[in-house]
């Protein structure tokens, strides 16, 4: 489905946000990016087949337009059909997208990836964690480096956090 | 007495068949051992009458970092994984230990005994519930089954059995309709107490499995808790399902799990850089992206097995039309496009 975008009839209030952030750039190469503007697409119309919808049934003539809805709810199943569809490709690459709705229109999209985790770093890459952990100088009498330091924890390594092969193919 | 400290870091489910192992320790070499743990989920050691707080600068303290090689055996013989942890300390510390239960050793209080279960709290009254896991961690994606069949199956038995959907925030847990929905809401402790309180338990190989297993049953209620495990052909049911449990593999069934579990991975490359996208990782007979064996498994199938556990002459009940209204009520709808079109 082409970016909304750029259609000349292009309705911004229809275009959903991610993640509470403004969309991705239109033909952005980042894969997860692609992805995202592949299900605002299919919200933006479905979006935009609500809107008609809402419109038509407040129209005074709506009682003599019921060809009309019709041809619109078989458009919004067409849309809802697409949007299963997408959900079904990237369900097991680890997507999740959950629309966040108000009066009948997706404002936001919330979107996470299997790749990645909610700060958008690759899941296997390595990252620094700083920390400031303060600790009381000891009495002059004693030198710094006579003093022994261990720090213990989860994800510490320690003698005993030794690579364990899990769930190996048993050969 | 010999003073050790069990380590390990892997994932809870190992840790829970670590507890296993420290039991039969204590129940065939008794008074003879003192055990301390060091992993990185100290809520399945709480109350376990086996832990001794020891420290590792003791000299006679030994640090033992407990692995389970016994899983390189699970496609040639008919061992269990509650053996892992045993069959490595009895190599390591040349024991004969036994197993005497085929389940993990996890320890309530008394006051978590008697204590209102999450949901009861949630419902104000006692429904009968199930707990569902419709997902799981990134790293082993070929156990995860599609979440539209996981919704499948909650949506045929929506008005038989109250499912509570729980699992990590950080991993993947899609939502579901229709269900209680405690993802990311739960510790590791709430998980117990849940499981405590649960008639029954939904899931794929995972944690929760154990668990269900591990934890005790509450008086009145048969021993052995129903576990319905959507399998496929990973692991062969003799490493992994236990008694009572309804075990649905695909062990024989495909050329790729004939002999025993595939213990591949992956379905499809995540692309997060870890080896397990790397093709020997990788699932080998995918059905649109979802393992075949897991593909054989239907919703109609999985509905049965956890049908199969009412009557027969057990003492569990669905919810009756009073708690089915009021989990109803309770339970929140998230507010669709497809509910507003």
């Amino acid at each position: 489905m082409p970016d909304p975008r750029s259609r000349l009839a292009f309705q911004p209030g229809h275009y959903p946000q991610v993640n509470g952030q403004p969309p991705p750039a239109q033909g952005s190469s980042n894969r997860n990016d692609r992805i995202k503007l592949e299900f605002l697409a299919v919200y933006c119309e479905l979006n935009g087949a609500h809107a008609g919808l809402q419109a038509l049934r407040n129209a005074p003539d709506f009682a003599r337009r019921r060809d009309e809805e019709t041809r619109l709810l078989l458009d919004t199943e067409r849309l809802l059909i697409l949007r299963d569809e997408l959900e079904d490709e990237y369900a097991p690459v680890g997507v999740i997208v959950e629309p966040v709705v108000k009066g009948g229109f997706t404002v936001n999209l919330k979107m996470s990836f299997g790749n990645e985790d909610a700060a958008g770093r690759r899941r296997n890459d390595c990252y620094t964690i700083t920390a400031y952990v303060p600790i009381p100088t000891p009495p002059d009498d004693i030198k710094l480096e006579k003093l022994a330091f261990r720090i213990e924890g989860p994800l510490i390594p320690s003698p005993w956090t030794e690579a364990v092969a899990d769930s190996a193919p048993p050969s | 007495m010999k003073k050790i400290i069990l380590a390990n870091d892997q994932s809870p489910g190992d840790v829970v068949m670590l507890t296993a192992a420290v039991r039969d320790l204590h129940l065939c070499y008794p008074n003879q051992f003192l055990t301390d743990v060091r992993t990185d989920c100290p809520e399945l050691w709480e109350n376990n009458p086996w832990i001794t707080p020891l420290d590792r600068r003791d000299p006679e303290v030994q640090v033992l970092p407990c692995h389970y090689p016994l899983i390189q055996q699970a496609n040639l013989h008919p061992v269990h994984f509650v053996s892992g942890f045993i069959d490595y300390l009895n190599q390591q510390l040349r024991l004969q230990i036994r197993p005497t239960r085929l389940a993990g050793d996890i320890h309530l209080s008394e006051a978590e005994r008697r204590g209102l279960g999450p949901v009861q709290k949630h419902f104000g009254t006692d429904a009968p519930y199930w707990i569902i896991v419709a997902g799981g961690k990134f790293d082993f994606t070929i156990k995860w089954w599609h979440f539209r069949r996981w919704q499948a199956v909650v949506d045929q038995l929506r008005h038989r059995m109250l499912f509570v959907q729980v699992g990590d925030a950080l991993h993947y847990h899609p939502s579901l309709r229709g269900v209680l929905d405690l993802r990311g809401k739960t510790s590791l402790r709430d998980l117990i107490r849940l499981v405590y309180h649960a008639d029954g338990v939904l899931c794929p190989v995972t944690l929760l499995m154990h668990l269900a297993a591990a934890v005790e049953t509450k008086p009145g209620r048969p021993a052995d808790r129903p576990c319905v495990v959507v399998a496929g052909g990973r692991e062969p049911p003799s490493w992994e399902a236990y008694p009572g449990h309804r075990f649905l593999h695909t062990i024989g069934q495909l050329p790729c799990c004939a002999r025993g579990g595939c213990w591949r991975s992956r379905s499809v490359p995540l692309g997060d850089g870890d080896e397990k996208d790397q093709p020997q990782n990788l699932c080998v007979d995918t059905v649109r992206n979802l393992p075949r064996c897991m593909d054989l498994i239907t919703p109609e199938l999985v509905a049965q097995a956890c049908c199969s556990y009412l009557g027969e002459g057990r003492e569990l009940r669905a919810p009756d039309a009073r708690e089915s209204e009021s989990a109803a009520d309770a339970i929140p709808i998230q507010e669709t496009i497809l509910l507003n079109h």
